[in-house]
């Protein structure tokens, strides 16, 4: 949102204020094949929790490129889309498979001085050990 | 007839990262995806680059191509914006859009300056509407400049403000990124934040 500076002719871009802070525990029954779904541990760590062939699996919310809110992200076939460049974490092992720009982007993914196309970078999110009692799913 | 209108602005960051948000095009079609539902580049020349942003509709593939220049350090250009596929009925058919955006440190050097300078050529029966015009498009600027703004923000909690390392990287990519990195890059002033 746009802000004036007291006392002065200037704006100022502020970020979007933060939402509500993601639940200490979270419904089983609330995970679907394509949610995912934030939770707060105990530390304060944020997992991103989705479903992986049938159980929920909780990865570190914060994606290891840019630092995206990965809770916010999408999940397909039990994989970790995340939400500002399209990286795709296994659901698996957190380990990154795919960026969706090496097909979209070929003309401009040229190699240089400073770039390899043919790089790909090691990313891998760290999961988190859960623990389910009656329905319930918290972060151990 | 000539309508040019500004938007200016501050944001909560480092000329460099503003402008490396820019140049890192693998998030337009991610986190601008409401805008920017696919994003093809057409030809490339140098720092000019000619994009197709298009939109489907059924079967049907329509949007915009436009060039896009970067006049380094800090400063974007663009202009040429056709309605694609061309048959299609568009404002850019009556309206040349021609777009400068330059980012600069403010005043006291701690925030970076957003100015965007919009230069309109229209009809004359066009004018009445170029109000219309100068506030869609500056509504626009700003949406998309808050998703990117949140994405900065939430950078340098990840990184410390100022940090452009994880950009470096040889397997990151970014438009443009050797001319990139001739002003931001390590061996700069701007990195060791005494530029």
């Amino acid at each position: 949102m746009l802000k004036k500076i007291p006392h002065a002719a200037r704006l100022i871009l502020c970020p979007s204020e933060p939402g509500a802070e993601p639940p200490l525990r979270l419904r089983l029954s609330a995970l679907t094949q394509d949610s995912v779904k934030a939770l707060r541990g105990a530390r304060g760590q944020i997992a991103a929790v989705i479903l992986r062939d049938g159980k929920p699996r909780a990865f570190d919310a914060r994606c290891p490129h840019m630092g995206a809110p990965l809770e916010t992200g999408r999940c397909v076939s039990g994989d970790l889309i995340c939400p500002w460049h399209g990286y795709r974490f296994s659901g698996e092992s957190g380990a990154l498979l795919e960026n969706p720009n090496h097909a979209v982007m070929k003309t401009l993914r040229l190699p240089s001085a400073s770039f390899d196309p043919e790089l790909k970078p090691n990313y891998r999110l760290r999961e988190y050990p859960l623990t389910i009692t009656d329905g319930w799913i918290v972060l151990a | 007839m000539r309508h040019t209108f500004e938007v200016i602005y501050e944001i909560d960051c480092t000329v460099g990262e503003a402008v490396a948000a820019y140049l890192d095009a693998e998030h337009y079609m991610f986190l601008h995806h409401s805008y920017t539902p696919r994003y093809e580049a057409l030809w490339r020349d140098g720092t000019k680059i000619a994009i197709l942003q298009a939109w489907q509709a059924g079967p049907l593939t329509m949007g915009n191509s436009c060039t896009t220049e970067y006049q380094p350090p800090s400063r974007f250009l663009n202009y040429d914006i056709k309605p694609v596929p061309a048959w299609l009925p568009s404002i850019h058919h009556l309206v040349k859009t021609r777009t400068d955006l330059h980012y600069y440190a403010s005043e006291d050097g701690q925030r970076t300056v957003s100015h965007l300078t919009v230069t309109l050529d229209m009809p004359w029966f066009m004018w009445p509407l170029r109000k219309l015009i100068e506030a869609r498009l500056t509504r626009l600027k700003i949406e998309k400049d808050q998703e990117d703004v949140d994405m900065i923000t939430r950078s340098q909690r990840t990184f410390g403000r100022g940090n452009l390392s994880h950009y470096f990287r040889k397997d990151i990519f970014l438009l443009h990124k050797d001319v990139f990195l001739a002003h931001f890059g390590p061996a700069t002033a701007a990195h060791d934040g005494t530029g």
